[in-house]
């Protein structure tokens, strides 16, 4: 076969060909300089400037958001937690961290934000429903373990938990709601002593109500 | 030397190069297929036909060797080969016009291809009603992001692709005091929170929510419709030592932050993201159905672009076939979510484009033209038969001159 016949020259041309090819090519550190994130936002109908008007991105008089004393300026949410709940440190992971109590006992509230891509409906409740030892259920049984809860312009998928008793004790109760929103997955937990969490369910929900965009 | 490059050129133009390289072709794609069950698609186009030479780590070894030519070598050995054959063997004159033609075309596209594969970059912009943003985020590439947001106006970023963090060896920041030193590294990962695993050992991490955390290596996934959550514990060393050790995952979007030198950092595990020089803001999406059903009519975005430098400022409608061309990239319609409040639009970046469509109007017009001079050159003969009183291709018509000649 004349290929096989070809000088050793080219043989060798194209020997260090591959070799150049499959050296070893580390991919460079990029360093760029950006503007401040996030950038502003905009109307979707952009109106004149009335007199008087306030300043970009101010939050609008007589409304909860004025003392908003929830989220970090990053979050792409707000709330606004009941007046009797106290709020918490943030633990590295927390958005949110609020506790209550009542003469049932001691509910804790948490709100945690992760990659929506990575954290799917369905695994998530299942992993709330294992935290208080209930079974996995299937993607079949989710419509009829959840409901829909529409809030300012939100909407939630709430879950109501509880957990068989322990021995000598009081079952724990989950109230969760989880938001999709853009990339993110937002999960709202209240959880403590049945008793506790359930006279705590009409302030969860109301809660649940004030959570909206960060912008408008 | 002159005998040497000869010699080299006419076994470049060998049609046995052509067949070797087309059987060569034949079982990468063989291959291919059956690795996809493995891989998935976009693995399997970048480890066999956008390479140059396909590299197999050998099992329960680290070490990974040739073994057999990419797509790009066997392409491009056959545009080589094409190219060859064609200057060697077809004299140029206007009988051969379609044949270079076409000939020419089928060259462009192996280049186009060529092209794109180098060259085009594909990415999401993903827009909530309102939202402004100067980037895309890469469909595939994943980057460590160290942000110094210390600058009240803008922020520094260094993008740490992440070959750089499965290596293990010590990265340098260019221009920053800061040397990462990964850890720990994972293609793919599942988490816990620490108090629903007690008994798990203790986290590397002495910095942000990777204390709270465990981590579960996983297998990587190829499934079309699932990602990957590539994790590293990495540790920062400043010039007075080491800072410490932090968790970045992309599974949790939030980024990090922590000082050092005098300088505060954001740490995040990202989609590798490009900047544009002009902003898009989502003015409003619309999903339209056919009045009295749920059957999708139309999807569009309204959008409000915007020019890093103020020289511009419109309002543009994308919506399915009529994309936006601006700045080199094209943003299609691609996708929506959240309740029809959220706009995923495909950005493409592809230099090389115009190319096939180029490419293949060369063609059509070499074999249009080829194939004209054929049938003209039919009919005149026809007709010179006809005139001398003979049926052509009857019994008794006589033989093409060429055929007397033997």
């Amino acid at each position: 076969m004349t290929l096989l016949r070809a000088p050793r020259s080219i043989g060798a041309t194209i020997a260090a060909l591959i070799l150049l090819l499959t050296g070893c090519r580390e991919e460079p550190v990029r360093t760029y300089r950006t503007s401040k994130e996030p950038l502003p936002p905009v109307e979707p109908a952009p109106a004149p400037a009335a007199a008087g008007a306030l300043p970009a991105g101010h939050p609008p008089l007589g409304t909860e958001a004025m003392n908003m004393p929830a989220a970090s300026a990053a979050d792409s949410i707000i709330w606004a937690a009941p007046d009797h709940w106290a709020a918490k440190p943030l633990g590295a992971m927390r958005r949110g961290s609020f506790t209550t109590r009542n003469e049932h006992g001691e509910a804790d509230c948490s709100i945690i934000v992760l990659a929506a891509a990575q954290n799917p409906l369905l695994e998530n409740i299942n992993r709330w429903r294992g935290q208080i030892g209930l079974t996995p259920i299937s993607a079949a049984q989710l419509p009829a373990e959840s409901a829909t809860l529409d809030g300012a312009g939100l909407s939630f998928t709430t879950v109501d938990l509880v957990g068989p008793p322990p021995a000598g004790g009081a079952a724990t109760r989950i109230l969760g709601a989880i938001l999709y929103r853009g990339e993110e997955a937002w999960f709202f937990k209240l959880t403590g002593p049945d008793a506790a969490v359930a006279a705590e369910q009409p302030a969860f929900l109301d809660f649940l109500r004030t959570v909206r965009p960060a912008t408008p | 030397m002159r005998a040497l490059l000869r010699s080299l050129v006419e076994h470049l133009a060998s049609l046995r190069l052509t067949i070797v390289l087309l059987v060569l072709a034949i079982v990468l794609v063989v291959i291919a297929t059956l690795d996809q069950v493995h891989l998935g698609i976009w693995a399997v186009q970048a480890k066999y036909f956008r390479s140059f030479v396909v590299v197999q780590q050998l099992p329960g070894t680290g070490v990974s060797i040739p073994f057999f030519p990419g797509g790009y070598l066997v392409g491009g050995l056959l545009l080589i080969n094409l190219l060859c054959a064609q200057f060697l063997r077809f004299r140029l004159s206007w009988r051969n016009v379609g044949l270079h033609l076409t000939h020419f075309g089928i060259a462009l596209l192996l280049v186009g291809e060529l092209v794109t594969g180098l060259l085009s970059v594909e990415s999401h912009l993903t827009l909530d009603t309102g939202e402004t943003r100067n980037y895309a985020e890469a469909a595939f590439q994943r980057e460590l992001a160290i942000t110094d947001i210390t600058d009240p106006v803008f922020d520094q970023v260094w993008s740490v692709p992440l070959s750089r963090l499965e290596r293990r060896e010590p990265i340098a920041l260019p221009g920053c005091p800061l040397t990462i030193l990964p850890i720990q590294f994972f293609p793919n990962a599942n988490f816990f929170m620490r108090r629903d695993a007690p008994n798990a050992p203790a986290s590397p991490a002495t910095l942000g929510f990777g204390q709270q955390v465990v981590v579960q290596p996983a297998a990587p996934t190829y499934r079309p419709n699932e990602e990957n959550a590539p994790t590293a514990f990495v540790e920062f060393r400043g010039p007075d030592g080491p800072v410490g050790t932090m968790l970045a995952t992309l599974a949790i979007a939030q980024p990090q932050t922590f000082t050092a030198a005098g300088r505060t950092y954001a740490v995040a595990l990202r989609r590798t993201r490009i900047y544009f020089d002009f902003s898009l803001s989502l003015l409003e999406f619309r999903h339209d159905k056919y009045p009295g059903t749920e059957i999708p009519r139309n999807f569009s975005s309204r959008v409000r672009l915007r020019s890093s430098d103020a020289s511009e400022d419109r309002e543009v409608r994308i919506f399915m076939n009529n994309p936006l061309r601006h700045g080199g990239y094209t943003f299609y319609q691609s996708g929506f979510k959240n309740d029809d409040r959220t706009t995923i639009l495909q950005v493409v970046r592809n230099p090389g484009w115009l190319i096939p469509y180029l490419a293949c109007v060369l063609s059509g017009l070499g074999l249009l033209y080829h194939f004209a001079l054929s049938l003209f050159a039919f009919i005149k003969r026809d007709r010179a038969a006809v005139a001398g009183g003979t049926v052509p291709g009857s019994p008794t018509s006589p033989r093409p001159a060429t055929g007397g000649a033997r």
